[in-house]
């Protein structure tokens, strides 16, 4: 009778897999998200803005309040203001015509489009110093 | 006096396990997807301007941004001369390919510059015309 020879199988070590192409691959994406990533967030404001001498350009039947922005400050219907939200806020059935002066930069224009929203005013046009409306 | 000492246990020299460093990255990895949007760059360096109220966008669309740069310099798609650019978008106006125009802004830029800009483009018919701005922190 043949005795089988038994071999014993050398003991499994179960070792755990090697992660460190995984740490280089996350490590690459974690990298390529930080660069191409932008985090700030970013608004837009509809713009409304009626050109003189055209069809658009109806003349509101009321008298439009109008602010002009300019190196010296905000003004509104002559009167300086500081606070633009809150003296944008008393009325806001009224439209208001924001008109651009030369040293006013766009952030200030901005600013004023977004406190008229603040207030709820509807009807805002925009036009630049200068151009007769 | 004879003393007795212990057997030294035995070391078991093995790597540093890396394990809990995978977990940590790849939450860094999956906040990095959530909350970054990826946008194409502008094509200059610009300070947008600021503003607290207004509808939010996930970044800006390249091919239907009119870009402004500090100094006054336009671009939108490759073209940065104005009037061939006020000529590309009086093509397109009428078209689904520039239903709304997005014109980004440096916020140094002066707003009569911005706001005869925007005039001589709605003169070309395109209907929607929005201001970019960052929201302010």
């Amino acid at each position: 009778m043949l005795k089988t020879l038994r071999i014993s199988p050398p003991a499994a070590r179960r070792r755990p897999p090697d992660l460190t192409p995984v740490m280089d691959v996350v490590f690459i994406l974690v990298v390529f998200f930080m660069v191409v990533s932008t985090f700030s967030q970013t608004l837009v404001k509809p713009l409304t803005v009626t050109v003189p001498g055209t069809a658009e350009a109806v003349p509101s039947p009321v008298e439009p309040r109008v602010l002009v922005l300019d190196a010296s400050g905000n003004v509104l219907d002559g009167e300086p203001v500081t606070d633009l939200a809150a003296a944008l806020a008393g009325d806001t059935s009224t439209p208001l015509s924001i008109v651009a002066g030369n040293a006013a930069s766009y952030q200030a224009l901005v600013d004023a489009l977004d406190a008229a929203q603040i207030a709820g005013i509807d009807d805002v046009r925009v036009r630049a110093a200068g151009d007769g409306q | 006096m004879s003393g007795f000492s212990l057997p030294r246990p035995q070391r078991h020299s093995r790597g540093i396990s890396i394990l809990p460093l995978i977990n940590v990255v790849f939450l860094l990895l999956i906040f990095i997807v959530l909350s970054g949007v990826i946008a194409a760059p502008d094509p200059f360096e610009l300070m947008p301007a600021q503003a607290s109220a207004g509808e939010e966008v996930d970044g800006a669309d390249g091919e239907t941004t009119v870009y402004v740069s500090g100094s006054g310099a336009l671009r939108f798609r490759e073209l940065s001369d104005e009037a061939a650019i006020v000529a590309l978008i009086a093509q397109l106006a009428g078209t689904d390919v520039l239903a709304t125009l997005t014109l980004r802004a440096d916020a140094a830029v002066p707003a009569v510059r911005i706001v005869k800009l925007v005039e001589s483009l709605r003169a070309t018919g395109i209907t929607r015309i929005q201001l970019q701005a960052e929201r302010r922190p």
